[in-house]
């Protein structure tokens, strides 16, 4: 293109001076090239997306982001990684390694990328919040790591509490050996006007029960953060029935939470965390770093257990109204 | 990819990058299926409680915490707490508890249902309150429904519908053992372990129940039970719960006093129950449940001897054995769904299979079993935010009363969020049960005279009676009794301050109940009877309209007791309980009743002063007033007290004219004194090692002794104070000791 962009500028030009159209046409010729470098860049600036699952929430986010990504002008290639418990093939080691952003999902894979040792820039989604810090510790060294977590911030669990009870409302917070690191955290989100937190910290899944009857003695709800000691396939009948026979509504960490019979969730769809990756990778590319290492969900959805809600006599605005509220609650 | 660039690869490969197991960092952590897994359904929508303000009857719900602060040692004393209710100990180890009167030693018009099981017996229709296979410790809840709502409940949810939920397997994992010690020998003990795996709950519980019951009778309790529960998640939408349980008990005669001869009742029962449980995706459950109950209860009587020697005939023995047993068989299917956002319902059918079993209760060749069908639906629809109609009918064939038809309509208006009116009327029926339809008890005794040779076929006896047995009836039912009809209307206002942590419910209501299922004496001769021609011969003249005693009649008196609607009675009053939950700290619960009941009997064989004392038994038979409060509160340190306080004005229980005199009637007092109740109750939790220490002092009556079913003195006729052994509730005091570990 500027090959023949330059010829036939010399045509055009041919009649004129040299010392006239030699420096037009380097002065051209350099204007074109810089308007030409987003092009070469974006056909360099290549997505790499590492997965291991083909189903459910990963494979729709997958398919949301290669969408997401394409439009902003910018290939997707995936990779699909069959078994992490074998090492990865030097043919695509090498694959990786050749590109400028790596993009897994879920934290497997990611474990599996950054033990891999590939010095490439790597963004991960669909991460844990306990399981990335304990991966920040273990791979320290890696600056290059970023990653956008499946949880959401504390603040906006809190602030949905308000949105469903108002405010001056005691929230309960069971924290077991994986979120007992989100103790600091907690007591600075604690306000006496509007959430109070009253913490009960637990080793292991014996006597759960006890432990939320007790904490509903003191507490109008019972906030969950995800934590596979306390809440987990064997534990989540006891424990929601303990609460719900206390009285005490439970705000889950995902919709499935909220179906099994937590009161509300606030949890971010695929395109939602699509849309937020496909953002921080346009950044990436554009400022060759990551803006920030750790990224909470920016867009998120609520859901409603209105059957409980109504058995346990409280009132709900619409979803789309408790939304409103919370991120009124954000912008302040 | 060929071998020699494998090779190669593998040893350009850097160490790390084997993911290798022993060193997976989330292997221990779990990963992030935890957000995207679905979950089973554990709150279905049928499990959910309807908020009280939106209930359609007045309800009352004593939870665990109100349990623990009762010190309750059976299910009846927790009743205590609920406004119209009033409880009574025939004796040691027979507790009633009746709503708004009109009952005996058994609970005729209330539905005792345990985990959406009926446990009413249908061969003495009512509700043994001691023999309900259940330890107070695995209850959750108890849902009163003060009121009829055989809508929902089916037929003999006629004045009031206790519920009683257990806790779900899945609470309080682990061992629990605990041991109680204290008046009357009391010595009980109980253990129950709780386990689960991924998709299974589970519960063993056995326990044992002895004490030597109250001080002027012989009415011990010696109860040994076993029960298990299991919640099994099939898959994400399909539950299954499955509980059975079993129970050997014998008590000290239910009615007779400390100077009997050793005449025991032994009762065993036993139930089985499953429920599965499907949620659809659009939130409609669909639920199949069976359930079987087996009671039998054996007296032996009191062996009589009849001098023949008037007669000239060999004398004989009678032995008035009690030999009872009854099993229900329920099959239910119901629906719960929701085709409109505003419209809830609940539709369902089912069939019930009563059987009894009982020697010299029936007529030999009487069906003794009893098919019942069912349909029901009922619903609620929000018109808008503040108005609800709440409606329900439920349709009911069997044998014995055809069809009953029993309708349900409630409307609800929510002024703001703190004020909720209801205005209801209902209508229930209580079906006359398989006794009160073909009940027949009789002494049939072949004569014999000279040491056993049968009578000749000359012998004047024989003429006199027709035969060579003399028959003596005591129960003859000729049938065609209906069913028992209420017709309820209710107006209710229920507040809720400080979000539900203040609840005050106010209850105005009136009760119409027509065919009152009463025991008529009937005067003449039934058929196949002969004694009044055995009295005849012997010059003892029957006197028509006199039944009772007669001290010279050789084998009772002619006519029988049956089973007759000959009475319709009125019960109007208020209700008021309140919850307060004043800090996390301090709690108090407080109730009010005043009921008022009128009474009129159309048994044209009584004579006047019979009427009054028939009709003026029932106009008493719930206490004009009763109140109580319990004040709970939570020290720290895992210290709880409660202080509790119960009035109760003075009543008669209907069947306060027992065998143990039949000069009762005559008495002028009411058969339940006005007390005053004082129980304290206080439970230290310390934490050990493996487990939780829970001691527990429970102290009752410390207002001083009362009787609040059979008083232990009367007045008489003649202002004479007369003695008697009655049911004497004195002061008393339990130390119980709990442990539990993992």
């Amino acid at each position: 293109m500027i090959l023949l962009g330059n010829r036939y500028i010399w045509k055009y030009h041919g009649s004129s001076p040299w010392y006239i159209h030699v420096p037009v046409t380097l002065i051209f010729i350099f204007v074109l090239s810089l308007l030409a470098l987003p092009a070469q860049a974006a056909k360099n600036n290549r997505a790499y997306i590492i997965y291991q699952q083909t189903q459910g929430f990963s494979q729709q986010l997958i398919e949301q982001l290669e969408k997401d990504i394409s439009r902003k002008g910018y290939p997707v290639s995936k990779m699909l990684i069959d078994d992490i418990n074998k090492p990865l093939s030097q043919a695509n080691l090498l694959t990786l390694r050749k590109q400028q952003l790596l993009i897994t999902i879920g934290s497997r894979v990611t474990e599996f990328i950054l033990k891999a040792d590939i010095d490439r820039p790597i963004l991960s989604a669909l991460i844990p919040r306990h399981i990335a810090n304990s991966l920040r510790k273990k791979y320290s060294k890696n600056k290059n790591w970023s990653y956008l977590l499946i949880d959401q911030p504390i603040n906006r669990q809190l602030n949905l509490i308000t949105a469903i009870l108002g405010k001056h409302t005691n929230t309960g917070v069971l924290l077991g050996p994986f979120t007992k690191q989100l103790k600091a955290e907690l007591i600075k989100s604690s306000s006496p006007s509007t959430n109070h937190i009253n913490i009960k910290e637990v080793d292991s899944a014996k006597a759960l029960t006890y432990s939320v009857n007790e904490l509903s003695r003191k507490n109008d709800v019972l906030l969950t953060l995800p934590d596979p000691v306390i809440y987990n396939k064997s534990t989540i009948r006891g424990i929601l029935l303990s609460a719900y026979r206390k009285k005490l509504p439970i705000i889950g960490f995902s919709k499935a939470y909220v179906k099994a019979g937590a009161i509300a969730a606030i949890y971010s769809k695929p395109a939602q965390i699509s849309k937020q990756l496909s953002s921080i990778t346009g950044d990436f590319f554009n400022h060759h770093t990551f803006k920030k290492s750790r990224y909470f969900p920016d867009d998120f959805s609520v859901a409603i257990n209105r059957s409980i809600a109504r058995s346990l006599g409280i009132k709900i605005d619409s979803d789309k109204l408790i939304i409103e509220k919370i991120k009124m609650a954000e912008k302040h | 990819m060929n071998s020699k660039y494998l090779f190669l690869s593998t040893l350009l490969l850097p160490t790390g990058l084997y993911a290798a197991n022993s060193d997976n960092t989330l292997a221990m952590l779990g990963n992030e299926s935890m957000y995207f897994d679905d979950m089973p359904v554990v709150i279905s929508p049928t499990r959910l409680a309807q908020p009280l303000n939106e209930s359609p009857v007045s309800t009352t719900v004593i939870d665990r915490q109100m349990i623990d602060a009762s010190g309750a040692q059976n299910i009846p004393d927790i009743l205590r707490l609920v406004p119209g209710f009033t409880v009574g100990y025939l004796n040691g180890n027979s507790p009633v508890a009746a709503y708004h009167g009109q009952s005996g030693r058994l609970s005729k018009r209330i539905q005792l249902v345990i985990d959406g099981r009926s446990v009413y017996l249908p061969t003495q229709a009512g509700v043994s309150w001691s023999d309900l296979i259940i330890n107070i410790e695995d209850i959750e809840r108890l849902e009163i429904v003060r009121g009829p709502n055989a809508s929902t409940y089916g037929n003999n949810a006629f004045l009031a519908v206790v519920s009683i939920t257990t806790k779900h397997a899945s609470e309080n994992l682990g061992h629990y053992i605990k041991g109680t010690a204290g008046s009357h020998d009391t010595a009980d003990g109980f253990y129950r372990f709780t386990g689960q795996t991924d998709n299974l709950d589970y519960r063993v519980s056995v326990g044992t129940k002895n004490n030597s019951g109250t001080d002027l009778l012989k009415d011990f309790t010696e109860t040994d039970t076993l029960s298990y529960r299991l919640d099994y998640q099939l898959d994400l939408t399909t539950q299954m719960y499955y509980s059975g349980g079993f129970q050997d008990s014998q008590y000290g005669d239910v009615i007779e006093s400390a100077s009997d001869t050793n005449n025991d009742v032994e009762v065993s029962t036993a139930f089985q129950h499953i429920r599965l449980e499907h949620t659809f995706d659009s939130g409609n459950s669909l639920n199949l449940q069976y359930y079987y109950n087996y009671t039998k209860s054996y007296e032996s009587g009191i062996p009589q001897t009849i001098d023949g020697s008037p007669l000239g005939i060999d004398s004989f023995d009678i032995t008035d054995t009690i030999d009872l047993t009854s099993e229900r068989h329920d099959l239910e299917l119901s629906y719960y769904y929701q085709p409109l956002e505003a419209l809830r319902l609940v539709s369902g059918t089912s069939v019930r299979l009563d059987k009894v079993g009982a020697n010299n209760v029936f007529d030999k060749g009487t069906d003794s079993s009893l098919l019942l069908y069912r349909a029901f639906t009922h619903g609620e629809y929000s018109f808008n935010k503040n108005w609800q109609l709440n409606a329900g009918v439920m349709v009911e064939n069997n044998e014995i009363s055809a069809t009953d038809v029993s309708p349900r309509l409630t409307l609800i208006h929510h002024l703001g969020d703190n004020h909720s009116f209801r205005l209801g009327a209902s209508k229930a029926t209580r079906t006359p049960t398989i006794y009160d339809e073909y009940g027949y008890v009789a002494l049939e005794q072949t004569l014999t005279r000279n040491a056993g040779q049968p009578l000749a076929a000359n012998d004047p006896l024989r003429a006199i009676l027709g035969g060579d047995q003399i028959i003596d009836v005591n129960v003859f039912s000729p049938g065609g009794v209906n069913a028992e009809e209420i017709t309820s209307y209710e107006f209710g206002w229920m507040m809720n301050f400080i979000n539900n942590k203040l609840i005050i419910d106010i209850k105005l209501y009136k009760d119409e109940i027509s065919n009152l299922i009463t025991a008529v004496d009937q005067l003449q001769d039934v058929p196949n009877e002969n004694t009044d021609d055995l009295n005849a011969a012997l010059g003892i003249p029957y006197i028509p309209g006199t039944p009772g005693y007669n001290a010279n009649a050789v084998l009772g008196n002619p006519g029988a007791e049956y089973a007759g609607n000959t009475t319709q009675t009125n019960t109007q009053g208020l209700e008021i309980y309140s919850d307060y939950q004043i800090t996390t700290d301090w709690r108090v619960y407080a109730f009010f009743a005043y009921t008022e009941i009128s009474a009129l009997t159309t048994n044209n064989n009584l004579s006047e002063k019979d009427k009054r004392t028939t009709t003026g038994r029932l106009e008493v038979s719930a206490p004009k007033k009763s109140y109580g409060a319990m004040l709970m509160k939570s020290w720290g340190d895992n210290l709880n007290t409660s202080l509790s306080l119960y009035h109760v004005s003075d009543m008669d229980w209907l069947d306060r004219t027992s065998s143990r005199n039949a000069l009762a009637i005559d008495y002028r007092d009411r058969s339940a004194e006005a007390y005053t109740r004082v129980d304290f109750v206080i439970r230290k939790t310390q934490n050990t090692r493996n487990g939780k220490i829970r001691y527990s002092f429970i102290l009752q009556n410390l207002a001083g002794e009362y009787s609040d079913y059979t008083r232990s003195n009367y007045t008489d006729a003649s202002m004479q104070t007369i003695n008697v052994p009655g049911s004497i509730q004195d002061p008393r005091g339990y130390f119980e000791l709990a442990f539990s570990f993992n």
